[in-house]
């Protein structure tokens, strides 16, 4: 089922990366994003595969598994997909739904066109970004 | 003054940022003169700066342990500028020097404004965060 325009806004608003967004930017990120309802246990990434989608886990949950180990939890308003989409290699880990959830998937051409037009998801990605490296760096 | 382009070339955050950005970036920076046996910055302190070592040398301990010593082109504080967090080191100055420095409220805007500044930095990070994390495994 598509969600409705105004749903699908709402939806990305409650999204951390995009809170500072204006109505405007809401809209215009509204029509370059694909939503997609899907159940559990759904692979949303393959680790050592190739794929460029920027993904928001919007509603639902998610785990993140590397050499079939869980590394991490995602929830509402988490994102996936940055590093193969930014640094243009494989995937650097398995990403698989554990309930029902909503996702929002934008290829990384619509990304490009929403960083290069909506300068505060930069900022917060340059950020969410520093904070994972900082992780891995430990 | 601003930090000199060729010493901002050789941080490998600035990778891929082009000549013109980097100009740009090298505005926000300040030259900052040090003498020896000062503290540049102290570990667990919230000091929101990143450093470039122009001349001079300096030495990095955590917890009182030596670490690492630094020289010309070297630099400390990269993700302090991002995330604003605690300084997990103490850089302590062994010679006279020079180094350049920007804080992060500098550093910010230019991201927010510029995403020919931003792009290029995501790319970096994005690929040190792959490197360090298939390292671990």
């Amino acid at each position: 089922m598509l969600l409705r325009k105004n749903a699908k806004e709402q939806l990305l608003r409650d999204v951390p990366l995009f809170s500072h967004c204006t109505k405007r930017e809401l809209a215009a990120l509204a029509a370059e994003a694909d939503e997609l309802e899907l159940p559990a246990g759904v692979e949303l990434t393959r680790e050592g595969t190739s794929g460029r989608e920027f993904v928001v886990l919007a509603r639902g949950g998610a785990k993140v598994t590397r050499s079939g180990r869980v590394v991490n939890r995602l929830g509402s308003g988490d994102f996936l997909g940055e590093i193969a989409l930014l640094s243009g290699g494989t995937r650097t880990a398995t990403v698989t739904t554990t309930e029902p959830s909503v996702v929002l998937v934008l290829t990384d051409r619509a990304f490009r066109r929403v960083a290069a037009r909506i300068p505060s998801v930069n900022a917060r990605l340059v950020e969410a970004l520093a904070e994972r490296l900082q992780r891995a760096s430990l | 003054m601003s930090a000199p382009l060729d010493l901002l070339r050789s941080v490998p955050l600035f990778d891929r940022v082009d000549d013109k950005q980097l100009k740009r970036l090298g505005e926000s920076f300040t030259d900052r003169p040090f003498s020896a046996g000062q503290e540049l910055v102290t570990e667990g302190s919230g000091g929101v700066g990143f450093f470039i070592i122009e001349s001079g040398q300096a030495r990095v301990s955590v917890e009182g342990e030596f670490r690492a010593e630094l020289g010309p082109g070297d630099h400390f504080g990269e993700i302090a500028l991002i995330d604003g967090g605690l300084r997990t080191a103490t850089v302590t100055a062994l010679t006279d020097g020079k180094m350049y420095g920007m804080t992060s409220w500098q550093f910010r805007p230019l991201v927010e404004d510029n995403a020919s500044i931003a792009w290029p930095l995501l790319e970096t990070m994005a690929r040190r965060t792959r490197e360090l994390e298939q390292r671990d495994h």
